[in-house]
């Protein structure tokens, strides 16, 4: 099961209208633009999950010598990537971040949908309004839809 | 055996593993309808441990990639996702009671079991012949199940 409708969080952003949805889930995110789960409305609806192994959702946090140790990956250009992820802000799976960090059970960045997984299962949950099934590495699920 | 032929020998067996892993030929051959089959086979155990009929089946195929990251237009899994009434008289718990009574003795690994309130439950499972299967009741009214059968290439 997949969401079946995505919103350009960011563009809305500008907006400035807020977001007429239930809930924000991201996946494998560097950066929301926003210092914390609350600026985006209420945080306990805010979903953010990565992969331990997501180079992109830990992009702003890879130290000076992470740039060397990527195979094929000229440091130059690493470091570039970087610095531009690093304009997004903390990642929404940063701790302090606030609102909830969701057991995502991947590999990588590419697998967020990955069928069976823990992830797309999380995804679903959130999706259905069925809070209390989602497994959580932090944050406070708020109460289900029904 | 000396060390000069230890290496071209680990050499071969490394290439040869790596042609297999491209290959798919470790993936099972089986079709689709072969597939479901087993697929359908494994839900009607988990309706019979819950106590009620399947409802709102789903069936169908999807890209899978196996064990050993094999992947290809022909390997293929299938998924099936039911609904299931709660028993008259019962929580789901109960029926989550017996399913992981069952998966217990048959030796499935118990990949999560979760209580939730109020006497709803998550129960998933791997099968020894790489069959996943979840329970889960997301209201007391009744249960989603989930069962996806391992990768299989078609023949």
């Amino acid at each position: 099961m997949q969401p079946n409708v995505r919103i350009d969080i960011e563009g809305l952003r500008h907006t400035g209208v807020g977001l007429p949805v239930d809930d924000i889930v991201v996946a494998g995110s560097p950066g929301m633009h926003v210092d914390n789960a609350s600026q985006l409305g209420d945080a306990g609806h805010v979903w953010a999950g990565a992969s331990s192994t997501d180079p992109v959702a830990d992009a702003k946090f890879a130290d000076p010598w992470d740039k060397v140790l990527v195979p094929g990956l000229a440091p130059g250009i690493w470091a570039l990537e970087t610095a531009a992820d690093s304009t997004h802000g903390d990642a929404p799976t940063s701790a302090g971040f606030g609102g909830n960090n969701w057991v995502a059970g991947t590999g990588g960045h590419t697998s967020y949908w990955e069928p069976d997984s823990q992830s797309l299962k999380n995804q679903a949950r959130v999706s259905a309004g069925v809070y209390d099934e989602v497994t959580l590495h932090s944050g406070t699920a708020p109460g289900n839809l029904r | 055996m000396t060390p000069t032929r230890v290496l071209p020998l680990a050499a071969t067996a490394a290439t040869l593993l790596i042609i297999t892993a491209c290959s798919g030929e470790s993936v099972d051959v089986k079709s689709e309808a072969d597939t479901t089959a087993l697929v359908q086979a494994q839900a009607d155990t988990i309706a019979k441990l819950v106590g009620g009929p399947l409802e709102n089946p789903s069936t169908g195929p999807m890209p899978c990639t196996g064990k050993r990251g094999e992947s290809s237009s022909d390997i293929y899994s299938i998924q099936g996702a039911y609904n299931i009434t709660t028993p008259a008289g019962e929580t789901p718990r109960d029926g989550i009671a017996r399913v992981r009574a069952d998966w217990q003795a048959q030796g499935y690994t118990i990949t999560d079991d979760r209580d939730l309130e109020p006497n709803r439950g998550i129960i998933e499972a791997n099968t020894p012949d790489g069959f996943s299967l979840s329970v889960e009741s997301p209201a007391t009214e009744g249960f989603a199940i989930f069962v996806f059968s391992p990768c299989f290439t078609r023949p």
